[in-house]
């Protein structure tokens, strides 16, 4: 029978450093492309892939709004130039739990509502969708 | 003499390689893959993150695939993914289709590291499944619900992957001298 290394092995170590260094440039693209920030953001708001709603957010734009998700609804309330979900009926509540978010390219996710939330910039609003 | 059409073949030196055996063999791995499932996701997530969890009948898939092959390791894996979602009730739902992703991309890894990779052990192999079952689960939610933003999770899912990783390798590790001794024939 083949004998096994019980721990290990270089290669493995390789392996270990490949994914850790993995995740480290990819946390880092993810940090150059949500690092431009601006004052004109839009507010959107996607279920299943589409946007439901799409409004700018100005430092003062006070609202709550209830979306109807795939399956439950979801309140969502923006002040301050920041959005959160307020409300959500879902069971593990992780989108309440994240809390607020500002900048462009920050989001808030909900997979069993297959809901997202999200800022993009005023700027680049050739692409305002993505179609199947 | 029993007759070759009754299913029963000889392979030199070597134990009946029988139908039943087989589906004994089968069924036992599979049943005990979808228990460890099915206690998993009976227990409150030991992490603070969701998505993230220990994948213990990730074992399972890793055993199969070293004892058996890739075909086995496949069936097992896809079989046990279909029981244990009907078990917890969450068959055909999101979570379902992102297990099923996840528990197929890598076994399909782990059998290619086995395979191209000999210098890797069994947690090193371990690990590049664990990684790659929250790579295709990051693909496929981003698929379902059609946006690029969910890959912000990657580098969390990424570095969660290397301690459940060799966590569920290492108890591979420890039970497979054992179970390769008598290693049972399908």
């Amino acid at each position: 029978m083949l004998m096994r290394k019980r721990w290990l092995t270089k290669a493995d170590t390789r392996l270990l450093i490949a994914v850790i260094l993995l995740s480290l440039v990819a946390y880092v693209m993810i940090k150059i492309s949500a690092g431009y920030a601006s004052a004109e953001k839009q507010a959107v708001v996607e279920v299943s892939g589409k946007i439901v709603r799409q409004f700018d957010v100005a430092e003062d734009t006070a609202t709550r709004m209830t979306i109807r998700g795939k399956t439950r609804p979801t309140t969502i309330e923006v002040q301050k130039g920041r959005m959160r979900v307020l409300e959500a009926f879902c069971p593990d509540q992780l989108c309440v739990k994240q809390g607020w978010i500002s900048g462009p390219g920050q989001s808030i996710v909900c997979v069993p509502n297959e809901l997202v939330i999200y800022f993009q910039d005023n700027d680049d609003s050739g692409l305002d969708g993505i179609t199947r | 003499m029993i007759p070759v059409w009754m299913g029963l073949r000889v392979k030199q030196g070597e134990l009946l390689m029988t139908k039943t055996r087989k589906i004994v063999y089968y069924a036992f791995f599979i049943t005990l893959a979808t228990a460890l499932g099915v206690f998993e996701a009976m227990l409150p997530n030991p992490f603070p993150l969701p998505g993230v969890k220990l994948g213990l009948a990730n074992t399972i898939t890793i055993l199969a695939l070293y004892l058996y092959g890739l075909r086995d390791g496949l069936a097992i894996a896809a079989l046990r993914v279909l029981f244990t979602s009907l078990l917890v009730g969450t068959f055909l739902s999101v979570g379902f289709y992102l297990s099923l992703t996840g528990a197929v991309l890598s076994t399909l890894v782990m059998a290619l590291c086995i395979k191209a990779f000999p210098v890797l052990s069994v947690m090193g192999v371990s690990m590049a499944g664990a990684v790659t079952h929250n790579l295709g689960q990051l693909v496929m939610a981003s698929l379902l619900i059609q946006t690029p933003y969910i890959f912000y999770y990657l580098p969390v899912l990424l570095l969660a992957g290397i301690p459940t990783g060799l966590a569920t390798g290492y108890l591979a590790c420890l039970l497979l001298p054992h179970l390769e001794e008598k290693k049972p024939h399908i």
